[in-house]
């Protein structure tokens, strides 16, 4: 159990029922703890305390931006103002170095050395891949001078590994052979050191005299949040969304436009309410609501969220950047003033909110504006008990529809790619979405195109919600180009720029393109984008492909399309043909494993599968094989080639959930 | 002219009698005024009224032009469409216009089939309708490409590369005659002499292969013995 809740008492109270259930020494390891975030939030009232009151000399800010994160700004700002010298080092303008004395421009991260130790024992080593394209130095760099050391931030980085990392294992006897072998493999894992304290005693954790002010605590918010709900009032809770976190990401153009997995929403955040609330403020989503408290107040567009706590508004940090560069500066409603610190910790919840209807409205950047599936067999679903009686979903091994074609004629002898997703594992989590976009060199549209509903993602989540508005089912699904073996885009393209490879799949030929969209059209799983406009080298989408700076982060593997061809996922064709040029070089069959797409490498869940469905012993023939593997939309006959693992479930029983 | 309308032609005479008959023309007018009536519009100038009308229309007409252009030069995004709505302005169109070409080619047909005499004046009004509608309604599938100055390549010309007429035996012997027949010193020019690619990343061996696809292929197989280099 995790407590999401940055209090005390609800920690107290979490780690007592951990100790209860035994979850020490199973899943909850002490010993590997993740080091990804660290702060301290104690330490920081009376920082900025001291330097209202000119105890401090100076500061150096760095990897942060307090300008925007930090409620009570003006407090900051007059603490900043009574410090004699603010220096920022950062790789690009923000927020804080609109107000700093000294800017220090530091490297990119890929233009620099850095290590980390995202969890406990895992080393990881980050190397310049790229000379420094500005006028730039590596912020480590400037400390060691400025500390009068002598060596350069690589040497000392090295120097540090060799008494810090290298003496700690065993592995390896000679310092350069693990320096080489680490940055070889960009990460080393170093035994954790043998726990030092035991298993903290259930007893100790559910000690009374500790436990018990806890729950008195959360009860007597409880009763507050209740007394104080209600009536027109309501609480606001601030999160960070997965594209943006805290707002640092804002102005990168892929997260900007990454659909929200539940909202769908690209460009901007919004304010998420409850059916029962909309209807009762009369409001529809994209009006704009003024959300107000005692001590700050924000205007958002209203996203009617299925499944919202009445009672609650919900509403993205990482927005309203007012000096994040071009493409994140002014997008949404910052929502960072509702963010207090409460006893010296922050708190990212506000009762006593207070909603109003403004008449402005806002349209919001949708992706997915439909959210059922009307009872067709898109998303199958299998209880865990079914699974264990019968492991089929009811739409595998379908009858399927006469097929009018020469089934021998369209047999493949060769390699027959296919990917298989599945359903279970999938958590909507959109890296895929990310990673397609930069292997493929997909443009970034901007909100009036995404509102226009032209967005280029070869590769969507798609999202349904099932069941009441108060407690909804909600799947995830990622949807590309099927690579039907029986592609309806095929058969009505007049210069056949759509065509089968003798290797299964559905290729799009750009040079023969004319744009006709007519595949587009015949296409029942809708993934094929069109280029309404020339997206490279235009000032109206100065986004990724603009000028010469943004181009870099293109892939030189893959061409950048022109206006009016269509294009669409292509399972990695690159990778696969990279794939077959090393089995050429070695001589050898391609194994299974090799070639793998950028989608399935950045899932996190492992979801994604790719392979070749004519060799018998590899992973996705066998995934294929499986009861719960269907395809989607196999009653109109397409055969696709990427199959689905149906989505397991163990519901309670007697619940509706 | 009146003697030639006065005067039914020989082949219609058994269809439908004479055509001129006192009752056709009321009062006493000599062949001279029908004359003049009838070729009034066309001997005199053109009045205000039509001149507005020319004016309006021409106007729309510029209007459609401007925005076409318009949307040649950027793309066919200035239209209204999206990623589920492949078809919307340019399809309702077409099919508007080809129905307009319907109507005048199904009155001229009715108006054969009932062997109606009177039908000239009108059958030539509504074929011409049906070219003209026929014209417009052909615009819209030109213009509604993506890359409208390729628009040629949707008729069967032979090129080697597409179905239909395209399979004719002619463009692929050249092409091969292109890569095999080449002289080594002007290969060196176009492609590069060396395959690089071979002992390189398998990532510069695809870009090398984007170059020139055949050529590593037949290296491979000749180094390996076998032809399976060319199964791709």
């Amino acid at each position: 159990m995790v407590s999401g809740a940055n209090d005390v008492a609800t920690q107290t109270v979490v780690n007592a029922i951990n100790a209860l259930l035994g979850n020490y020494e199973t899943t909850v390891d002490l010993r590997v703890p993740s080091l990804q975030k660290q702060g301290d939030d104690d330490a920081l009232a009376p920082a900025i305390e001291e330097m209202r009151h000119g105890d401090i000399g100076a500061v150096i800010v760095y990897g942060v931006n307090p300008r925007i994160r930090l409620r009570g700004r003006r407090r900051l700002r007059d603490g900043s103002e009574n410090v004699p010298l603010v220096v920022a080092m950062t790789d690009r303008p923000d927020e804080t170095t609109e107000h700093a004395d000294i800017v220090c421009p530091d490297h990119h991260y890929l233009e620099a050395w850095a290590d980390a130790e995202p969890v406990q024992g895992c080393y990881s080593l980050g190397q310049p891949t790229i000379r420094p394209l500005f006028d730039t130095r590596a912020a480590q760099d400037s400390l060691l001078k400025w500390i009068g050391a002598t060596p350069d931030f690589p040497s000392y980085l090295r120097q540090f590994w060799r008494s810090e990392i290298f003496s700690r294992q065993r592995r390896v006897g000679s310092f350069d052979a693990f320096w080489n072998q680490a940055l070889h493999d960009g990460v080393t894992e170093i035994e954790p050191p043998p726990a030092h304290s035991t298993p903290l005693p259930v007893a100790q954790a559910t000690r009374a005299d500790t436990l018990r002010p806890a729950i008195r605590a959360i009860e007597t918010r409880q009763q507050a949040a209740r007394t104080a709900l209600g009536g027109g009032r309501y609480e606001v809770v601030v999160h960070e969304t997965i594209a943006l976190r805290d707002g640092r990401h804002a102005n990168n153009p892929w997260l900007q436009e990454l659909p929200d997995p539940i909202t769908s929403l690209t460009w901007g955040n919004c304010a998420a309410i409850a059916p029962s609330v909309a209807a009762a403020l009369g409001v529809a989503n994209g009006d704009v609501i003024s959300i107000a408290t005692a001590g700050a107040h924000v205007d958002a567009p209203v996203y009617i969220q299925r499944g919202q706590a009445p009672g609650c508004v919900a509403l993205a940090l990482g927005y309203g950047r007012t000096h994040a560069g071009k493409v994140g500066r002014g997008v949404g409603a910052n929502a960072f003033p509702f963010v207090r610190l409460v006893d010296g910790r922050r708190e990212y919840r506000v009762l006593n909110a207070t909603l109003t209807k403004t008449g402005r409205r806002e349209p919001l950047a949708l992706t997915q504006l439909h959210q059922a599936l009307e009872g067709r067999p898109i998303v199958q679903e299998i209880s865990l008990a079914s699974l264990h009686a019968q492991p089929v979903a009811a739409a595998h091994g379908a009858e399927l529809p006469l097929s009018l074609w020469d089934e021998s004629e369209s047999a493949h002898h060769g390699h027959l790619w296919g990917m298989s997703i599945d359903l279970t594992a999938c958590t909507g989590c959109s890296a895929c979405v990310v990673a397609c976009q930069a292997e493929n060199n997909v443009p970034v549209v901007g909100k009036d195109e995404v509102l226009r509903a032209r967005e280029m993602h070869w590769l969507r989540i798609d999202r349904y919600h099932a069941g009441s508005d108060d407690r909804p089912q909600t799947v995830f699904q990622p949807m590309m180009c099927q690579h039907c073996n029986h592609a309806p885009c095929e058969t009505v393209c007049p210069v056949l720029a759509t065509v089968h490879s003798s290797e299964g799949l559905n290729q799009q030929v750009y040079n023969r393109c004319i744009g006709t969209r007519y595949c587009a059209n015949n296409c029942p799983y809708k993934v094929r984008r069109f280029n309404w406009f020339q997206y490279a080298n235009n000032a109206r989408f100065d986004y990724t492909m603009n000028d010469r700076l943004e181009a870099m982060v293109l892939n030189p593997d893959v061409v950048v399309r022109s206006r009016g061809v269509m294009e669409k996922c292509s399972l990695c064709t690159q990778r696969i043909q990279a794939g077959k040029a090393a089995r050429d070089a070695e001589h050898r069959d391609v194994r299974d494993g090799d070639i793998r797409t950028a989608c399935q490498q950045a899932c996190p869940a492992d979801a994604i599968v790719f392979g070749d469905l004519n060799d018998p012993h590899s992973r996705i023939a066998q995934l294929v094989r499986d009861g719960r593997s269907y395809h989607v939309l196999d009653e109109l006959g397409t055969r696709p080639n990427v199959s689905y693992l149906a989505k397991v479930r163990n519901p309670l029983e007697g619940s509706h959930s | 002219m009146i003697g030639t309308t006065a005067s039914a032609p020989a082949w219609d005479t058994h269809l439908a009698g004479p055509i001129a008959d006192d009752t056709w023309l009321e009062g006493d007018l000599s062949a001279r005024q029908i004359a003049d009536d009838i070729a009034r519009p066309l001997e005199n100038r053109p009045t205000a009224g039509w001149w507005m009308c020319l004016a309006a229309s021409s106007a729309a007409l510029m209007l459609g032009v401007g925005m076409v252009t318009y949307q040649i030069a950027v793309g066919i995004g200035t239209w209204g469409l999206n990623n589920a709505v492949g078809w919307a302005f340019d399809i309702t169109n077409f099919v508007f216009w080809i129905g307009i070409g319907h109507a005048g080619t199904l009155i001229s047909a009715i108006l054969l089939l009932f062997r109606q005499s009177w039908r000239t004046s009108v059958n030539r009004s509504a074929e011409a309708m049906t070219i003209f509608a026929v014209l417009c309604a052909a615009l819209f599938p030109l213009i509604h490409m993506g890359r409208p100055w390729l628009a040629f390549w949707v008729m069967p010309y032979p090129n080697g590369a597409r179905s239909a007429v395209g399979q004719l035996p002619i463009a692929a012997p050249v092409g091969r005659l292109r890569d095999q027949h080449l002289p080594d010193r002007l290969r060196g020019v176009l492609v590069p002499r060396h395959d690089p690619g071979l002992r390189a990343a398998p990532r510069s061996l695809v870009r090398h292969q984007a170059i020139d696809l055949r050529r590593p292929q037949l290296r491979l197989g000749r180094q390996r013995g076998r032809g399976r280099g060319t199964r791709r």
